[in-house]
């Protein structure tokens, strides 16, 4: 792998976990690149959060309905079943934003201006998109988070 | 003591994360306002007390930088300590926030450890008389 892609990896893996730990307070256990499916009884929900400078791209983040029920609970303390839809988009949303803004601060010099876009997010099927350039997951307690990074520009990044 | 804090963020989540880092950071018995955004925040600074204002940068109708900017600008409000938590922030944009008079620019995520070093900070320059 080059150092370009071990630079990619290093930064969103750095930004995933800080994020997972500090938001939910729980450990993350496990960071594999290995294929995974999400498995889930319910839907799989996503979050989509659009890179704008310098890099165009997106982070998306998938997880069962299971942890996202366990994610709004661990950040609201409801009970799990009074987790109602609002409250795992804003979580997710939030959490993919974070993600964003971390793995940029982490990835560029610290004078670089970077910004982002705003949240999307549904549920359904996994949302998967071109131009994938890394993929990790993570196991927190029983569960696990999906988290891409994607974009044209991140290809050309790792070709020149 | 930090009686009354505004927190201002269009995220409930993150309101809610702010909140519990500012209570694990000792202020168990402060008043929490919660605004969507920096128009809210705004209002409610100019209708009562406040001690620390905690805000987002990126909200709709009023960003973070133009309420700290309103903020500084007001006699009534000028000494009152902005905290600025953002995902978008780096070196060169905490420069700026700090040269507009903002306490202190922290990266998200936040930590109950960062927010305490900050309160305690505050507490020790006792900025809220």
């Amino acid at each position: 792998m080059s150092d370009k892609f071990e630079k990619l990896k290093n930064a969103l893996t750095v930004a995933v976990t800080q994020t997972m730990e500090n938001m939910t307070f729980e450990e993350v256990s496990t960071v594999t690149n290995d294929k995974i499916t999400i498995v889930s009884s319910g839907h799989v929900v996503w979050a989509l959060l659009p890179l704008k400078i310098p890099y165009d791209g997106n982070i998306l983040i998938n997880a069962s309905f299971e942890y996202s029920e366990s994610l709004v609970h661990d950040v609201y303390g409801f009970g799990e079943d009074e987790a109602v839809e609002a409250s795992i988009k804003d979580v997710l949303s939030e959490i993919a934003n974070t993600i964003a803004g971390r793995f940029l601060g982490e990835l560029l010099p610290a004078e670089e201006e970077f910004a982002l876009g705003l949240p999307d997010y549904g549920k359904g099927k996994p949302l998967d998109l071109d131009n994938e350039i890394i993929t990790i997951n993570l196991k927190i307690g029983e569960h696990f988070l999906k988290v891409s990074l994607y974009g044209s520009d991140f290809a050309t990044f790792l070709e020149n | 003591m930090i009686e009354n804090v505004i927190i201002a963020d269009d995220s409930a989540t993150a309101r809610m994360i702010i909140k519990r880092c500012l209570e694990i950071a000792g202020c168990t018995d402060s008043q929490f306002y919660e605004a969507v955004n920096g128009e809210k925040a705004l209002e409610i600074a100019k209708e009562r007390p406040i001690d620390l204002l905690v805000t987002d940068l990126n909200m709709p109708c009023m960003d973070g930088k133009t309420l700290l900017k309103h903020i500084k600008a007001s006699p009534k409000l000028t000494t009152l300590p902005v905290l600025v938590i953002s995902s978008a922030s780096n070196e060169a944009v905490k420069e700026e926030l700090l040269k507009l008079g903002a306490h202190a620019v922290v990266n998200k995520p936040v930590s109950p450890a960062s927010v305490a070093e900050i309160i305690q900070g505050l507490d020790e320059q006792n900025q809220w008389g």
